[in-house]
């Protein structure tokens, strides 16, 4: 008799360590799942936000700094972790802010970053589906400054482009997400509109765009300055969706 | 032998147990006590910042948010109504001859889009850059001299909303042109209704006002704004 209850003991404490270790194995950190498409030119350097959830309450005293794995395309030169004022259950929300510096044309697809740490160790951490497009040139004849920088919206591209050249009144626009989409406008208007991208299920995309025009009978490329979907409207359900998928 | 081998499987199906008792309770209380802190958003204060031109800046009154949900159905309703049509009616007796009615007549509306909303820094900078990772409200307005309760009564009835936050659980890090002076800004869709509301006293007319009510939709955005 005795026996058996020193066994259900046993039984029962083997239980809960291997419950609590199921636990923490459900805690473990992740990014929200950001789909992304970045275009631009060769030595150019694209600051972007990723946002970061851990239950470690020190990252930013612990983390060194962020690199791809495969670095011959782009490669991380500045790292900036700030801890935000957001939590999630026992997540703490972190904002790493990376200066991606784009090293020579071509297209690249990166889905994760490696995290160094102080005391020398590594992680990789998913993202989700990123495409980097990487040109030559800026022909820069379509003003983007003034476009949308973030939404809340994680089915549209939103894009505001402004040009003077009146002889300019059409462009094609690619988000890297859906085929590229002809934009027009009349003369001393906007390019102005959106763009499906709800392809991809991610809640939130960063969307660099790519913008062909032909100015004198020759194909140009000019580039956007980067825009946040879904930024604005992140919820439960795309945290929650982006644990299952990037923890 | 036997008795071993029966002790052993007792054992695994023990543990298999203990681990479906505990490690469901304990996940489940996470879930449960769930909730997303928001940084306070900041209050909004109209259109009282002069935006850039072309930007909207007329005379409105706004409202503080109010947490009433709309259903989904209601909204669409919204697009059932036609000129001239009655959407508001009440009577109330002022005194034992004297009946006030209130009357609302809906015109018509009109979806906008990026409708600049407030800035978010403050004064005009050649910055490189701006980061943002807080909350946001945009609230309904009604146009000067309106009748609040009278608006509000139409805003419900044609299931428009009052105040759209957005929840950022998200950092932004955005690049601005530094050879510029700029702000960053918030803008939002809106919908602006116009009716018609007029005022009797029995059957004789008081006064009859066009008001334009704006609702913020579900889409808010966030722009670098450009001094001219």
């Amino acid at each position: 008799m005795r026996k058996k209850i020193i066994r259900i003991i046993i039984i029962v404490c083997f239980g809960i360590i291997l419950g609590f270790s199921g636990f923490a194995h459900s805690q473990k950190s992740f990014f929200i799942w950001t789909d992304g498409y970045v275009a631009g030119t060769v030595d150019e350097e694209v600051g972007i936000a990723f946002t970061f959830l851990t239950p470690d309450q020190n990252l930013e005293r612990t983390l060194e700094s962020v690199s791809f794995s495969d670095d011959s395309y782009v490669s991380v030169e500045n790292v900036q972790v700030s801890k935000m004022d957001t939590r999630y259950k026992v997540y703490q929300f972190y904002g790493i802010t990376v200066d991606v510096k784009l090293n020579k044309p071509g297209e690249t697809k990166i889905d994760a970053v490696v995290f160094h740490y102080n005391n020398g160790s590594e992680k990789k951490y998913v993202l989700g589906d990123w495409v980097y497009d990487i040109g030559n040139v800026d022909d820069g004849g379509i003003n983007t400054w003034e476009s949308i920088a973030a939404s809340s919206s994680s089915a549209e591209f939103a894009y505001d482009y402004a040009c003077d050249k009146n002889d300019i009144l059409s462009c094609q626009i690619y988000t890297g997400i859906n085929h590229a989409m002809q934009a027009e406008r009349k003369k001393n208007e906007k390019f102005s509109g959106t763009v499906d991208i709800s392809e991809s299920d991610a809640p939130l995309k960063y969307i660099r765009s790519k913008i062909v025009y032909t100015e004198d009978a020759q194909e140009k490329v000019t580039y956007g300055k980067g825009c946040y979907c879904g930024a604005m409207g992140l919820t439960k359900e795309g945290i929650e969706l982006s644990r299952e998928r990037n923890q | 032998m036997k008795k071993k081998i029966a002790r052993i499987v007792n054992m695994v199906l023990a543990t298999v147990l203990c681990l479906t008792m505990f490690s469901g309770p304990v996940y489940a209380a996470a879930v449960e006590n769930s909730n997303m802190d928001v940084v306070e958003p900041e209050e909004f204060t109209g259109f009282s910042e002069n935006p850039e031109p072309g930007v909207e800046a007329g005379n409105y009154l706004s409202f503080q948010p109010e947490n009433e949900s709309i259903p989904s159905q209601s909204r669409l309703a919204s697009a059932r109504y036609s000129n001239g049509q009655l959407i508001y009616s009440k009577d109330i007796a002022l005194d034992q001859s004297t009946v006030r009615k209130e009357r609302a007549y809906y015109k018509y509306k009109i979806s906008r889009q990026r409708i600049f909303v407030k800035y978010l820094t403050g004064s005009w900078a050649k910055a490189n850059s701006y980061s943002w990772s807080t909350s946001n409200t945009v609230t309904w307005q009604a146009s000067t001299g309106a009748d609040i309760t009278v608006a509000k009564a139409v805003v419900a009835k044609l299931g428009l909303s009052y105040s759209r936050t957005t929840t950022y659980g998200t950092t932004i890090t955005l690049p601005a042109d530094s050879s510029k002076y700029s702000k960053l800004g918030f803008a939002s869709d809106y919908t602006d209704t116009t009716y018609e509301h007029k005022r009797y006293n029995n059957s004789t007319l008081l006064f009859s006002k066009t008001v334009t009510i704006k609702n913020p939709e579900k889409n808010t955005y966030l722009r670098v704004y450009y001094k001219a």
